[in-house]
């Protein structure tokens, strides 16, 4: 495996996977940008894995695009809410912008 | 045959009306001689709604410095002005707080429009006027015509509620077509009927209205508070759609853009406490 590994007892829930991974008979068992949870690292037990290519969900790269995920899924959800008013008023602007802010710190 | 709209006006008077006594402390406030000591001992004649009052006085509406323990310190630190108020507004909230409502919950009802007059208290703040508490009361009544659609005719408001989720369609238009008249038409019909002062009634009847340029200040605060209790997402009167604010409305208050975020803050920062205060024991 050319991707750096961890063993099965440095694995954490919140960790994302580097690459695919197989199971012993072949077949995608996860894919490569899964969100490790507990029940992934059973699944891992289970099939008798001892270490996969993981990293850490802080890293830059992946927090980017888990906050341009969110950003997006918050946008259509005001963009559905504010669908039958006149978006192009600056304050009705103002106010989605200022929801938008809200929501993406509760997130 | 009658317009389905015309009848249901006319179905007004099966709905809960105010509580003789709001008209018993109406007449002793009105009265010349009258003294805040005469209304508030009317008024403790219902243990309810005197314990309500005294809440509703301590709540972050008034901002009062210390806490007030008694109904007749209440009024005098509240004032002569705003005691008619603070009646009209408990009894209207605890004559319908535990009716339920079918298709929306009365409680959201209420959340919707207390953080409407809310914000319409900040936006009066906001513009440095004074009586911002009638701006609330504004607020706080500007949907009241949905209570007797919800309750009067359930069946056709939860298709209306149905179509405008389905087909993103204004609920008010839906209102117009299904049932012949409008929440603000029978707002203004209701408050008028109750003999409410003309400005919240102006407020329950026009608050939509887009075109006319003569409303009244506490009108157009309240249309944009409405807009602002929307976007915000505190309770619903119904609709989950963000209304058209209207340039006219807009203007009229007087507010900046700049002005919105604070507004908002505030409005964020005291409705709970304000929801507590008169919904809950």
């Amino acid at each position: 495996m050319g991707l750096p590994t961890k063993k099965l007892d440095q694995i954490q829930p919140g960790m994302v996977l580097e690459a695919d991974l197989y199971d012993p008979n072949g077949l995608v068992l996860l894919r490569a940008g899964t969100l490790i949870n507990e029940r992934s690292i059973r699944a891992l037990k289970c099939w008798g894995i001892t270490e996969a290519p993981v990293s850490l969900s802080g890293a830059p790269d992946t927090a980017t695009a888990a906050r341009h995920r969110s950003h997006e899924a918050l946008s259509e959800m005001l963009d559905n809410q504010f669908a039958l008013s006149n978006r192009e008023h600056p304050a009705v602007q103002a106010l989605y912008e200022i929801c938008l802010e809200r929501a993406l710190q509760q997130h | 045959m009658q317009p389905s709209g015309e009848r249901l006006l006319e179905r007004l008077d099966e709905l809960p009306s105010l509580p003789a006594i709001y008209h018993q402390a109406r007449n002793a406030l009105e009265r010349p001689d009258g003294s805040l000591d005469a209304v508030a001992s009317v008024l403790e004649t219902d243990t309810a709604l005197s314990a309500r009052i005294l809440r509703v006085a301590n709540s972050a509406l008034y901002g009062l410095v210390a806490k007030v323990e008694s109904l007749p310190r209440a009024l005098t630190m509240i004032g002569t002005e705003e005691v008619h108020r603070i009646i009209l507004a408990t009894s209207v909230v605890s004559v319908f707080r535990d009716i339920p409502l079918g298709a929306v919950s009365m409680r959201s009802f209420w959340e919707h429009s207390i953080a409407t007059g809310v914000a319409s208290r900040a936006i009066a703040r906001r513009l440095g006027q004074t009586g911002a508490e009638r701006f609330y009361l504004a607020g706080l009544l500007h949907d009241i015509g949905r209570l007797p659609l919800y309750l009067l005719e359930p069946e056709t408001m939860g298709q209306a509620l149905q179509a405008h989720r389905e087909h993103r369609a204004d609920l008010q238009t839906l209102e117009a077509q299904m049932l012949g008249t409008t929440h603000t038409e029978v707002g203004a019909a209701l408050l008028t009927q109750w003999q409410i002062p003309a400005v919240y009634c102006e407020a329950a009847g026009r608050h939509h209205d887009l075109g006319e340029d003569d409303y009244r200040l506490e009108t157009s605060a309240t249309h944009v508070a409405d807009i602002i209790a929307n976007s915000l997402r505190i309770g619903t009167s119904g609709t989950r759609a963000v209304p058209v604010l209207s340039e006219t409305h807009w203007r009229r208050t007087g507010l900046e853009v700049d002005d919105l975020r604070p507004v908002v803050e505030l409005t964020l920062r005291t409705t709970q406490d304000v929801v507590s205060a008169f919904l809950e024991l």
